[in-house]
C-alpha cells in the first residue's frame, strides 16, 4: 500500500460539543466525582434528612452535655441545653446552603453583568465600573458584611445579601478579564460583521466562551460563602430563628471543653460541604483546561 | 453601468496616524475587485471602513469621503452617514465579509450549522426549520461533503478548509450584493487555497454578487480579479484591469512589487538558482 | 567529497494519548551537500518542521541517524552536542518572537559567540559589527532594540545571529514566509549571496513552491511524514513524477491573469498524520527515475 494522496480528511474525530468533552474529563477525575457525591449526600441529608431522623433540633430532649453513647443521649450527644446534636447537624445545612446559594446568585448577577459591560465597552465605562469594584474589594469583607447584617435584622435574607455584596468584585474582575481577551477574537469581529447587536454579542457570542472559568470561580465562591455564613453565625450575626451549623458552633463555644461533640460534628459538616465544592471546582478547572483535552 | 459600491475620497485616521488617504474605487455587480498591498498599506482598514467596523472598539475614524452603496431598491445611500442600527441591518445581509483566520472566525461553543442559521434568522426572519433548510442548501452550495452531518459539528472538529467553506456559506446565506473577503486564503495550505479560490470564482458566477478581495498575494490576484487597486502607504498607487496591472504596470511601486513576486515556472530551463531581479523603488 | 549532512532513516513519533501516535517524521533519508540548498516542501502537518527540529536535536529522534560532517549527532550527549551545534544554526519564521524585546539586538547576535567561547568583549563587538554589515544592516544598529526594526530588518538580525558561529549548515524554517513580498525577495537575495560568499549549505523548509524554485538546488517533497519525491530542482518542477507533487504544483496560483486555469472543484483534504493504537503508516518504496531523482511508488 502507498500513502493515500487524496481523501476526505478524517478530522480530529468526533469530539462533540466542548461541554461534553469537559464532562468526560470531569467524570474521569476521581477527586471531583467524590466531591460531587459528597455534595449530593449533604444536599440529600438537608432536604430529606428529617424524614429519616425526625427530631426537632430546638427541643430539649435529654440531659445537657452528654457525649455520644452516654446515658440516654442520642447518637451524637446533646448540647448545653440538652438538644440533639444529630438533629442540629441534619437540619442545620438548609440555612447554610440557602444563604450560600442566594449569595452566589447575587455574586453572579452583579459580578458578571458589571464585568461584561466593563470589559466589552472599555473606555470611561470601564474606568468608572472598575473604580466601584475596587472600592468594594478593598473593604474588609467580614466587617462589611457585619455592618450590613447589623443595619438590617439578622435574617437568612440579609445574611445572604451581605455575603453577596462582599464577594462579587472577584467575579467582576474575572469576567472583565475574559471579555477583554475574547472581544478582540476573530469570531466576535465576524459576528459584528454579520450584523449582530452589542447585546447579542455580549450574551450570545462572548459570554458562553467566558463560562468555564466563571463556573469554576462560582463553585469556589460557593464554598467560601458557606464558610462566610458560618463565621457570621458564629459571631452571633446569623438568623437567630433558624438552625445552622455556624450558629451551633457559636453557641457551644463556651462549653466546648466540656463537650467536644457539640462543635466537632457541625464543624465536620461545614468542612465536608466546603471540601466538596473545592473538589468540584478543581475538577471543573481541569475539565475546562484545553491542554488536557483529547486525553 | 452604475456601480454597486463606490468608494470616493475615503480617508481614515487612527489618532494622528492616517491609515487610508483619499482612496476611491468602484465595484460593479458580478465583478471581482482586488485591493492589493503589503502590510500597513491600509487595505484591511479600507475593507473594515465599508462595513463601518473601523470605528468600533478602536480609535479609528472615517475623516472624509463617501461610500455609496446601491440598495436592492435601487437607491444610492452613503454608508458613512448611516446610523449604527441601519448598518446592522446591512451587515451580513446586503454586504457580508469573510476573514483570514478560519480557525478563529467561528464561535467555538456553537455547532457550525447553528451559527449559519443564526445569521439567517437574524436577517431573513425565518423560523428555525426554514433556517436549517437554508443552511443545508448553503452547505451544499459551498460543496461541504456530507452537509447534513457536518451541520451538527463544532468548529474544532473541522479542518481549516472546511471552516472557511462554512464562513463562505454564512457570508452568502442572506444573498448579499457585496462580499468582502479579507485575505480569505492566506492561512490555508496551497491545495486548499486552490479549492477555495475556485469555489469563490464559481459562486460569483452563480450568485452575481460583487466580490472585494483584500490580499497581499499577487498570485491570488491573478487567479480571481477582474480589476485591481494597488495600495501603498494608505494611498491608491495604481488601478486597472488585472491584465493591465500584470503586463503593463505604469507606476514604479507596482513594478517593484511585481518584480519581487516569486513566479512558479520563472526558472524553467535554468540549472542553478538565481536571485530576484529587483527593481529599485524609492518612496 | 562526502555530503555535509546525511540523514538516515530518521523517525520522530509523538504519542497523543489513547495509544494514538503522530508519525510526524517516518523513515526520512536525505543528504545536504556542501554549498547546496535542499528545500523541503509540503503542506501543514506534513512533518517538514519536525524534520528540521529533529535534525538539530530540538527534539530527540525516535530512531535513525543524523550525520553531520562525519559525526553521528543523533545520540551525542549534551556536552558533546554543544560542540557540534555551532556548525548548524536555525532561523525561524517569526523574527518578532525570536528576539528578546528588552535587549539590544547586538547582544542577541553576540550571544552565540560568547556561549561557544569564540570571542570575548570588544572582539565580539567587532565581529557583530562585521556580521551586521554582512547582512545589509549598519554596524551601529546593534545598539538598537528589536521594536526599532522592521520585520525584514529583524529577520536580517536573526540571520546575523545564525551566522555568528560560522556554521556550515543553516536551517531556514519558513524563514521568509511572514515577510512582505518585496522584503521577502530582498532577504532571499541576501541568503543566496551569503551562500556564495561563505559556502553555506541551506536546508530550506517552505510551503511556497515559487520561492523554492528560485533558490534551491534540490527539492524534497514531504507528505504525511515521509518523502514522496526528491531530486534536482529542475526534475521536480519540470518533470514531477508523484501525483502529490503534481497536485501541489497545480495548486500554486500563477501571477499571470492570462494563465488562469479552470480548476476542478475538489473538496478532498489531507489525511491526518495521527494513527490510532495498533496501526501505523506503511513505508513508501522509492524508485529511481533517473540517478538522483527518486519517487515513491504509487498503487
Amino acid at each position: 500500500m502507498t500513502l493515500p494522496v487524496t481523501g476526505v480528511s478524517p478530522e480530529q474525530g468526533d469530539l462533540g460539543p466542548p461541554g461534553r468533552q469537559a464532562l468526560r474529563l470531569f467524570i474521569r477525575n476521581k477527586a471531583a466525582v467524590f466531591g460531587l457525591v459528597l455534595l449530593a449526600a449533604i444536599v440529600f441529608m438537608t432536604l430529606f434528612g428529617s424524614f429519616f431522623y425526625d427530631q426537632d433540633p430546638s427541643r430539649i430532649i435529654a440531659r445537657p452535655l452528654q457525649g455520644p453513647g452516654e446515658g440516654d443521649a442520642p447518637a451524637l450527644g446533646t448540647d448545653y441545653l440538652g438538644r440533639d446534636v444529630l438533629a442540629g447537624v441534619v437540619n442545620g445545612g438548609s440555612t447554610s446552603l440557602t444563604v450560600a446559594l442566594v449569595a452566589v446568585l447575587l455574586v453572579a448577577v452583579i459580578g458578571v453583568s458589571l464585568g461584561a459591560i466593563s470589559g466589552y465597552y472599555g473606555g470611561w465605562i470601564d474606568v468608572a465600573l472598575m473604580r466601584v469594584t475596587e472600592l468594594f474589594q478593598v473593604l474588609p469583607a467580614l466587617l462589611f458584611a457585619m455592618v450590613i447584617v447589623a443595619l438590617f435584622e439578622p435574617s437568612t435574607r440579609s445574611v445572604a445579601i451581605a455575603i453577596g455584596l462582599a464577594s462579587w468584585p472577584q467575579t467582576a474582575r474575572l469576567t472583565r478579564a475574559e471579555f477583554l481577551r475574547l472581544k478582540n477574537l476573530e469570531f466576535v469581529k465576524a459576528a459584528r460583521a454579520s450584523g449582530a447587536s452589542d447585546f447579542r454579542i455580549i450574551w450570545r457570542v462572548i459570554f458562553p466562551n467566558a463560562l468555564p472559568p466563571l463556573i469554576v470561580s462560582i463553585t469556589l465562591i460557593m464554598g467560601a460563602a458557606i464558610l462566610f455564613e458560618s463565621g457570621l453565625a458564629f459571631l452571633g450575626l446569623g438568623d437567630p430563628n433558624s438552625q445552622s451549623w455556624g450558629l451551633m458552633i457559636g453557641l457551644s463555644r463556651q462549653t466546648f471543653l466540656n463537650g467536644w461533640w457539640t462543635v466537632t460534628f457541625p464543624g465536620m459538616a461545614i468542612f465536608a460541604t466546603v471540601l466538596s465544592f473545592s473538589l468540584i471546582g478543581d475538577g471543573l478547572q481541569d475539565a475546562f483546561n484545553p491542554k488536557l483535552r483529547g486525553r | 453601468m452604475e456601480p454597486l459600491l463606490s468608494v470616493r475620497g475615503l480617508t481614515v485616521t487612527f489618532g494622528s496616524f492616517t491609515a487610508v488617504e483619499d482612496v476611491s474605487f468602484d465595484i460593479h455587480a458580478g465583478q471581482t475587485l482586488a485591493v492589493v498591498g503589503e502590510s500597513g498599506s491600509g487595505k484591511s482598514v479600507t475593507a473594515l471602513s465599508i462595513m463601518r467596523l473601523v470605528e468600533l472598539g478602536t480609535r479609528g475614524k472615517i475623516e472624509r469621503g463617501e461610500i455609496l452603496f446601491r440598495t436592492p431598491d435601487g437607491d444610492m445611500i452613503d454608508l458613512v452617514q448611516q446610523s449604527e442600527d441601519a448598518m446592522r441591518a446591512i451587515r451580513g445581509n446586503q454586504i457580508s465579509m469573510i476573514f483570514q483566520e478560519p480557525l478563529t472566525s467561528l464561535n467555538p461553543v456553537y455547532s457550525v450549522g447553528d451559527q449559519v442559521a443564526e445569521a439567517v434568522i437574524l436577517h431573513q426572519g425565518l423560523d428555525k426549520d426554514a433556517a436549517n433548510e437554508r443552511v443545508l442548501e448553503m452547505f451544499r452550495l459551498v460543496r461541504i461533503p456530507e452537509a447534513e452531518k457536518r451541520m451538527a459539528q463544532f468548529p474544532h472538529e473541522m479542518s481549516g478548509g472546511m471552516r472557511q467553506r462554512v464562513m463562505i456559506a454564512m457570508a452568502l446565506s442572506c444573498d448579499p450584493k457585496v462580499l468582502i473577503a479579507d485575505e480569505p486564503t492566506t492561512a490555508l495550505d496551497v491545495t486548499i487555497q486552490a479549492q477555495i479560490l475556485g469555489l469563490m470564482r464559481d459562486l460569483r458566477e452563480q450568485t452575481g454578487a460583487a466580490v472585494l478581495i483584500i490580499t497581499h498575494d499577487m498570485g491570488v490576484v491573478a487567479e480571481v480579479a477582474d480589476d485591481v487597486v494597488v495600495m501603498n502607504r494608505a494611498r491608491v498607487v495604481e488601478r486597472g484591469s488585472a491584465t493591465q496591472i500584470f503586463e503593463s504596470a505604469a507606476e514604479p511601486y507596482t513594478k517593484a512589487l511585481l518584480a519581487s513576486v516569486p513566479r512558479l515556472g520563472s526558472m524553467a530551463g535554468r540549472d542553478e538558482p538565481a536571485p530576484f531581479d529587483l527593481v529599485e523603488y524609492q518612496s | 567529497m562526502s555530503p555535509l549532512v546525511e540523514v538516515r532513516d530518521l523517525c520522530k513519533h509523538f504519542p497523543v494519548g489513547a495509544g494514538a501516535t503522530v508519525y510526524a517524521v517516518e523513515g526520512v533519508s536525505l543528504e545536504v551537500g556542501r554549498g547546496e540548498t535542499l528545500a523541503v516542501v509540503g503542506e501543514s502537518g506534513c512533518g517538514k518542521s519536525t524534520l528540521a527540529h529533529t535534525m538539530i536535536r530540538l527534539h530527540d529522534p525516535t530512531s535513525g541517524q543524523v550525520v553531520l560532517d562525519g559525526v553521528d549527532i543523533s545520540t551525542l550527549g549534551n556536552r558533546a552536542l554543544r560542540e557540534h551545534r555551532r556548525k548548524m544554526q536555525i532561523i525561524f519564521q517569526d523574527p518578532f518572537a525570536s528576539l528578546d524585546p528588552r535587549r539590544p539586538v547586538g547582544r542577541a547576535v553576540a550571544e552565540p559567540l560568547l556561549i561557544h567561547g569564540l570571542a570575548t568583549g570588544s572582539e565580539a563587538e567587532d565581529l557583530v559589527a562585521d556580521l551586521f554589515v554582512k547582512v545589509g544592516l549598519e554596524a551601529d544598529m546593534m545598539r538598537q532594540y528589536p521594536h526599532q526594526f522592521s520585520g525584514g530588518q529583524r529577520q536580517r538580525v536573526c540571520i546575523a545571529r545564525a551566522l555568528a558561529t560560522n556554521p556550515q549548515l543553516v536551517i531556514a524554517d519558513e524563514a521568509v514566509s511572514a515577510l512582505d513580498v518585496s522584503i521577502q525577495a530582498q532577504v532571499i537575495n541576501l541568503m543566496m549571496g551569503l551562500q556564495d560568499e561563505l559556502g553555506l549549505s541551506y536546508l530550506f523548509i517552505s510551503h511556497d513552491l515559487a520561492v523554492v524554485e528560485r533558490m534551491s538546488h534540490r527539492v524534497a517533497v514531504m507528505y504525511l511524514g515521509q518523502i514522496v519525491e526528491i531530486g534536482p530542482r529542475r526534475a521536480i518542477f519540470e518533470n514531477p513524477q508523484h501525483s502529490y507533487t503534481q497536485r501541489l504544483l497545480d495548486a500554486v496560483p500563477i501571477a499571470d491573469p492570462r494563465a488562469r486555469r479552470d480548476r476542478p472543484l475538489l473538496t478532498d483534504e489531507i489525511p491526518s498524520p495521527v494513527w490510532p493504537a495498533g496501526t501505523s503508516p506503511d513505508r513508501v518504496v522509492m524508485r529511481e527515475v533517473v540517478p538522483g531523482h527518486l519517487v515513491a511508488e504509487e498503487a
